[in-house]
């Protein structure tokens, strides 16, 4: 019993000792043990880095959008074009020009055979049959031609058109061997004559030889053209009179004694056209009237960024400028009335943009001219090679619209000096190409912003700017000419909005040659909200430059960036998100 | 409860080593202890002993020189606070931070223990059991930094001398004790042969690493080195050939190093008839030796002085996958005091963690009663640990000893305890802890369900927890130590 005793001392003394020394008391456990932990300290700054020298090209996504361009030397503009090409059908005048020519045969004379005129150098006997003489009216007409446009007509001008008398002689004398037959065929002075050594002025004398036969052959003479003079409103009707007379023949002297007395028979007719006795027509002048298709563009500018069209957007630009070429191998004069009119999905009426252009004029279907145009609302100073002419585009494109709608209409020039050329046989086309351009020289009045998104944004950062302000601190480095404002707001993971207040920073403007250094500053205060911060939206707002300043890919801003949380990071342990 | 987990971890966090030996101190001056002889190899029971499978006997220690105090603080609403709310001041934090602050884990476990007497007072021990130890020592510098943070633009800080290891190893050990009371009466000597088999040796030893921060940059300059030593973590080197990580290889776990190791010691008991009979002096060294790993399990690694200087990071665009660029900065704020992977030519002989015991006891009441003092040197990784212990051993009966401890000299100031049944036949047991502090804060929990209301005493100004325990079999006495007292 002493032993148990002792043993007992023993253990009472040990349990003493162990726990005679609480001297303090802490309570723990829910709502008791504050788990929150401030870390970092009063300066907390971290480094973050540089970026990326940005380019106007990476704010305004050039590399991904249609319609923005970098010329060659690196200024960037917005072009918007559209082209057109159309074919001018002449098909028609060559039906409807063509006309029939005609074969008219006289009737069969009988002569008794004179006694002729001897030419004793040349040993022949010119016999002329005096009382002969004929008179042929010809008439055509081509009015269907003006169901095709056609006007007025001045010339017109034939291909495989040709004019052949035809002779048969008979006789109960057998005839010589080496007669000739002689013909004056007088025309209408409205003819044009190919080079003949026939042709004297407005007559043709015929030549040539009697066949076994009795016909004679005469070597047809082409018609190049007839002169018509047809004025607007007149009747495209036609007749002219042939007079044939002049008939003689030539005969050997030491023939002429058989013949002479000798009563001959001869049959005389006129033939004119071609071989389908048609006259063919290769080409005319005059005035035709015509109306190609009207062209209806809309170009659709779904690919422009959203920042370019918003209605907070109001662009400034200081040079904005259209250019139209025309291009044309027709050698007829058109007229082509252009209209530019923007559409806007919110209903905002502008007035739309409208200019009468001409095309050029080619006297030869193989060769094609162009005529430039620049149209804007003040007179360039240099634009070689182009005609200027007004247009408000300044004024056209305060905003980058939705869409724009473009309207061509070419038709034909009546109001020219000259004459229309039209080769029945070419391939017209008119064509022309027109460009809204841009350039990003921006005006005083230039306000764009540009929005885009990071996503994705680590849940350290909501939870450092639940618990702290975030200050972003550093230099930003500019060459752009015009100066920016950097803000931004805060979504959820439903890409709603947060109600969290970001400081605006703005950048000052800089040169091409001599970035400008803005101190940076933008404090982010703390937010409850900030913990749902899923996505940032950063917008860069570009302000008013120096009218006319142009801006190139070659501009740059560029920053060293600080991430400071002044106080240090708060952070409860005790919360899930943590 | 999820609170009651990261209290749990910040109390593990600031556990440091107090003895890797993980043997029971307080057991040194027991006079019939099974054992004891893991102190002093010449030490030996009064009869024979088998540990009971698989409960021979437990070390555990977990412990730091740092306590609740230092990491929790009452704040102005009466709740709790950790050392890093804004309401604790730096100063208050820092004035409980020693310069240097060791943390650790022990955990000797033995399978297979048994000790038995052979001839004319001999006695053999055979035993057979796994140690792992993990240390880590944190500068005070540290814990300001972790404080104070970048209180300034710029701030500075100068850590020197960090580390952490860790080793996992079994051992198979004879030991062999011997009277020499033929020789030189009251005279005993023993020693002990181990082998060892090393599974893993990793170590890393900062002795310098220099913060500098500000808005601009961020540099580290750092002077380092480690190793790994077997197999079940591999280093992950970043491109360029920075350690960024390590990954767990459950593959290529086993045996990775063989060594040796050996006790020695000697106690003398005088008994010449003197006044100051029954006193004993006694003198041992433990873990003398060494474990070799090959080379193809040897990675060793060095931080060579270079300065590193994080200034951000180049290209940051809209586009930029911010995720991606978190973990970058992460990963570049590591390789700041990453460390680089140097050849490794022969193979790699890591010593043991001697120790030294030198104590003197003077046993009265017919040695119902003995009072010592013990001097201890742990030689360690990272320091050498002294330690003086005044220990009191009370046996009123043969087979039951109580026994308490105060220790000195190191950080702070401990109070063991130890309670032992040890029948001369039959179940013994023996369980108590090297570590008691005196001061304690009591955490009392609330809103917790199993823990609702109930308080738990905690050190104050440092943590511990110290285990030792074991359930032994006893054969039979071969020593006749105390038949003159019952």
């Amino acid at each position: 019993m002493k032993h148990y005793s002792n043993i007992l001392s023993a253990l009472v003394c040990v349990f003493a000792v162990l726990f005679a020394g609480c001297t303090s008391e802490l309570t723990v456990g829910e709502g008791e043990l504050d788990m929150t932990v401030t870390v970092g300290g009063d300066s907390l700054s971290l480094p973050l880095g540089s970026t990326d020298s940005i380019t106007i090209g990476n704010f305004l996504n050039i590399d991904s959008v249609e319609f923005v361009y970098v010329d060659k030397d690196g200024n960037i503009f917005i072009n918007m074009s559209e082209s057109f090409e159309e074919d001018v059908s002449v098909a028609d005048y060559v039906d409807k020009l063509t006309v029939d020519g005609f074969v008219k045969q006289f009737e069969e004379q009988t002569f008794t055979v004179p006694a002729g005129t001897v030419v004793p150098d040349l040993g022949i006997v010119n016999v002329d049959f005096l009382e002969f003489e004929e008179e042929f009216t010809y008439n055509f007409m081509f009015e269907e031609a003006r169901e095709s446009g056609l006007l007025s007509i001045t010339k017109l001008d034939f291909e495989d058109t040709w004019i052949v008398p035809e002779i048969k002689l008979s006789s109960a004398m057998p005839l010589p061997s080496d007669l000739k037959m002689l013909l004056e065929v007088v025309l209408p002075d409205s003819f044009i004559m190919g080079q003949s050594p026939y042709v004297n002025g407005s007559t043709i004398l015929f030549e040539g030889n009697v066949t076994s036969s009795g016909d004679v052959d005469f070597q047809p003479v082409s018609i190049d053209g007839l002169v018509l003079n047809i004025a607007e409103n007149e009747p495209f009707e036609i007749e002219y009179t042939f007079i044939l007379k002049g008939l003689s023949m030539v005969v050997d002297m030491e023939d002429i004694a058989d013949l002479e007395g000798s009563e001959i028979n001869v049959a005389v007719g006129l033939s004119v056209g071609a071989e389908d006795r048609k006259l063919h027509p290769a080409s005319f002048y005059g005035k035709v009237d015509l109306a190609l298709d009207e062209i209806v563009q809309q170009i659709d500018l779904d690919a422009i960024p959203d920042y370019f069209k918003s209605e907070d957007v109001y662009l400034d630009f200081a040079y904005p400028y259209a250019t139209v070429k025309l291009t044309s191998n027709s050698g007829v004069p058109f007229v082509v009335d252009a209209s530019i009119e923007p559409y806007l999905s919110s209903g905002e009426a502008v007035q739309p943009i409208d200019v009468r252009l001409e095309s050029p004029v080619s006297m030869d279907a193989d060769i094609s001219k162009t005529v430039s145009y620049w149209l804007s609302s003040e007179m360039p100073s240099d634009v070689a090679d182009y005609e200027w002419i007004y247009a408000d585009i300044r004024n056209l494109l305060l905003r980058i619209p939705d869409r724009l709608d473009v309207g061509i209409r070419p038709y034909s020039n009546l109001d020219t000096e000259n004459d229309h050329y039209i080769d029945c046989n070419a391939t017209y086309k008119v064509s022309g190409e027109m460009s809204v351009v841009l350039p990003f020289a921006f005006g005083e009045d230039l306000y764009i912003p540009v929005r885009d998104t990071i996503n994705n944004i680590p849940a350290e950062v909501g939870t450092a700017m639940s618990s702290a302000n975030v200050s972003i601190t550093g230099d930003i480095f500019s060459t752009f000419p015009v100066a920016m404002n950097i803000s931004g707001y805060f979504l959820d993971s439903n890409n709603r909005r947060l109600d969290i207040e970001v400081q605006t920073q703005k950048i000052q403007a800089g040169t091409e040659d001599s970035p400008v250094s803005s101190p940076l500053n933008i404090v982010v205060y703390k937010s409850e909200q900030a913990v749902d911060i899923a996505s940032m939206v950063v917008q860069f707002e570009l302000l008013a430059g120096t009218p006319g300043v142009p801006i190139s890919e070659n501009a740059w801003v560029k920053a060293d960036i600080s991430v400071g949380i002044p106080g240090g990071l708060t952070l409860d342990l005790g919360t899930n998100n943590k | 409860m999820k609170k009651i987990i990261i209290l749990f971890v910040l109390m593990m966090l600031s556990v440091s080593l107090h003895n890797a030996a993980a043997q029971s101190r307080t057991s040194y001056f027991v006079r019939n202890s099974t054992q004891n002889h893991e102190l002093n190899a010449a030490f030996a029971p009064d009869q024979g002993y088998i540990g009971f499978p698989f409960l021979s006997g437990v070390n555990f220690q977990i412990g730091s020189n740092l306590g609740v105090s230092n990491f929790l603080f009452p704040l102005s609403n009466g709740s709790t606070g950790l050392f890093l709310n804004s309401e604790v001041a730096p100063e208050e934090f820092l004035s409980g931070i020693r310069k240097s602050n060791l943390m650790g884990i022990n955990l000797n476990y033995k399978l297979v223990d048994a000790g038995w007497y052979t001839g004319k007072d001999s006695f053999w021990t055979l035993s057979f059991g796994i140690k792992a130890d993990v240390e880590a020592s944190l500068p005070g510098e540290l814990f300001r930094f972790a404080k104070l943070g970048m209180y300034d633009d710029p701030s500075s800080y100068s850590i020197r001398d960090m580390g952490v290891s860790g080793q996992v190893y079994g051992q198979i050990a004879l030991g062999y004790s011997q009277g020499l009371d033929k020789w030189v009466k009251g005279l005993r000597i023993g020693g002990k042969v181990k082998v060892l088999a090393s599974m893993m040796d990793v170590q890393a030893d900062v002795s310098r690493l220099d913060l500098n921060m500000s808005s601009q940059s961020w540099s580290v300059k750092s002077n380092a080195v480690g190793h790994i030593l077997g197999g079940g973590l591999n280093p992950v080197f970043d491109e360029n050939g920075h350690v960024n990580g390590f990954r767990f290889n459950p593959s290529s776990l086993g045996v990775a190093g063989f060594g040796a190791a050996f006790d020695l010691g000697v106690e003398y008991t005088i008994s010449e008839g003197t006044p100051v009979d029954g006193m004993r002096f006694s003198l041992s060294v433990t873990d003398l030796g060494f474990i070799s790993y090959g080379k193809d399990k040897s990675t060793l690694l060095s931080a060579d002085g270079n300065e590193f200087v994080y200034d951000g990071l180049d290209g940051i665009g809209l586009d930029t996958d911010f995720n991606e660029t978190l973990s970058t900065l992460g990963d570049e704020l590591l390789t700041m005091v990453s460390f680089s992977e140097l050849p490794v030519t022969k193979e790699q002989v890591r010593m043991m963690t001697a120790t030294l015991y030198a104590g003197v006891d003077y046993s009265f009441l017919k040695d119902k009663m003995n009072v010592g003092l013990l001097y201890s040197a742990r030689f360690g990784r990272f320091r050498t640990e002294n330690e003086l212990t005044l220990a009191w051993n009370y046996a009123p009966t043969r087979a039951f000893d109580i026994a308490l401890s105060y220790s000195l000299l190191r950080t702070h100031s401990t109070i063991g305890w130890l309670m032992t049944v040890t029948p001369r036949r039959g179940i013994g047991i023996f369980f108590g802890s090297d570590f008691t502090p005196v001061n304690y804060t009591a955490l009392k929990f609330s809103g917790v369900d199993i823990l609702e209301g109930v308080t738990i005493p905690v050190p104050k100004k440092e943590f511990f927890l110290d285990v030792h325990f074991g359930v032994t079999i006893s054969l039979g006495g071969g020593n006749s130590r105390y038949e003159s007292a019952w």
